[in-house]
């Protein structure tokens, strides 16, 4: 039984921070981003996970995966509003993924298996993050909101889903948040970072292309969420890909960080590019460590303009604005 | 008696501005930091009419905008997130 994506769509909050207005209030360049989406007041990634779930019409869900490493309780089912919010039956399966960057590839892949192993049914997979690191923080400066939703069901008609290897290790000190806080931290070794990182990507991304009996050349597309962006460019060299590839899913200039939905959003830019036919590799990794490679092939709902068209809806708001609406002052 | 839900869309009938000043104690952090908000009397397009939030709009909107339901954040009361609906204008979500 072939699964794969049916539908997608994505939601980013109206207001935007440009890398202007950081630079006029900091005297420094962003690394990396152009604009980034900011969550209003009452906004969360709850409320973000419904407005993107909102946009596609999956008809019956069996299977709710809520996705984010920010919401809003440390201890509770939160998967009920968003079940509520879509006015679906409550008769559902429904997972919560939270624990690092990786938790949207986690998502995805337990959504298939359960597909499969149901025959059938459809599947609802939603990230969605709101930074809840202090927006004056270098933590807090390279994150972003944003929200995707993936409709999973038979036959897949936006990507088919052809494989996954998945990779696990053990590697503390690298981008972490202790019981009790709510700040990242890091051991900011960067040797140290990159060489976990690009070993992860190695050993979930190689083994599956040699299963599959493809090779780089047969993708067009390259999706990656480093934890660091200036990583991209390396990981895709130790996977034998080319810029072009990684750079034509790369959404981070327009949307920042946006966390566990990073690869849900280049995977979103991938497909709005796609032609029926071709193929994606989505890696997605979180630290402490765990990396998941998956292999797809575009069908013939890709190419529907979804990121373009979020990214177009926005409002500028100056840096005063911005902390004010991440609660900074 | 039977349940009917709503579509969620509506036409604003009437709308006003509430500043901080003018803020009930579970909205006034919302209108410190934002500059106060819009709410308005909404007529869905089933009949009823709805009092609520308008969010995204830098001023009151005029009578006849077209709005849809959305569910965010109402406010947090002994650290229970309290969510509910507000209105938006219509394909401001695209």
């Amino acid at each position: 039984m072939a699964i794969g994506i049916a539908a997608y769509s994505c939601y980013l909050p109206a207001a935007r921070l440009t890398a202007a207005a950081y630079r006029k209030a900091w005297r420094t360049a962003p690394v990396g981003w152009e604009q980034k989406a900011v969550a209003d007041l009452d906004e969360d990634a709850l409320t973000l996970a419904l407005s993107a779930a909102s946009q596609v019409d999956p008809g019956r869900v069996d299977y709710l995966a809520l996705v984010s490493m920010t919401l809003p309780y440390r201890r509770k089912v939160q998967a009920g509003l968003l079940a509520e919010g879509l006015g679906l039956d409550g008769q559902q399966f429904i997972s919560e993924h939270t624990t690092s960057r990786r938790a949207g590839t986690e998502a995805l892949i337990a959504q298939w298996a359960l597909l499969t192993l149901s025959g059938g049914g459809t599947g609802l997979t939603v990230a969605a993050e709101v930074p809840d690191s202090p927006a004056m923080e270098d933590a807090g400066a390279p994150l972003g909101a944003g929200a995707v939703a993936l409709v999973l069901a038979e036959g897949g008609e936006a990507a088919r889903l052809d494989g996954f290897q998945s990779t696990c290790s053990e590697d503390p000190g690298l981008l972490f948040t202790p019981a009790g806080e709510t700040r990242v931290r890091d051991v900011s070794v960067p040797d140290y970072a990159i060489s976990q990182y690009l070993r992860s990507v190695r050993k979930a991304a190689l083994p599956l292309m040699a299963r599959l009996g493809t090779n780089p050349a047969d993708y067009r597309f390259l999706v990656l969420n480093p934890p660091d962006p200036r990583q991209a460019r390396s990981a895709a060299k130790a996977i034998g890909f080319s810029d072009e590839q990684w750079q034509a899913a790369w959404p981070y200039p327009g949307s920042a960080d946006v966390g566990a939905a990073q690869p849900f959003l280049g995977l979103v830019q991938a497909l709005d590019a796609a032609q029926p036919g071709d193929r994606i590799l989505l890696v997605g990794h979180g630290s402490g460590s765990a990396c998941d490679a998956i292999s797809l092939t575009a069908g013939h709902r890709a190419g529907r303009g979804v990121l373009r068209a979020a990214l177009a809806g926005g409002r500028e708001i100056d840096y005063i604005t911005y902390l004010k609406l991440c609660q900074g002052v | 008696m039977r349940e009917f839900r709503l579509s969620g869309r509506g036409s604003v009938v009437a709308s006003t501005w509430i500043s901080a000043a003018g803020a009930p104690p579970e909205f006034a952090e919302q209108a410190r930091l934002s500059g106060g908000y819009a709410v308005g009397m909404v007529a869905a397009d089933e009949g009823p009419m709805i009092t609520a939030q308008l969010v995204g709009f830098l001023e009151p909107p005029p009578p006849g905008t077209r709005v849809r339901a959305v569910i965010r954040r109402l406010y947090v009361e002994e650290g229970v997130v309290r969510y509910g609906f507000k209105f938006q204008a219509e394909g401001a979500e695209v």
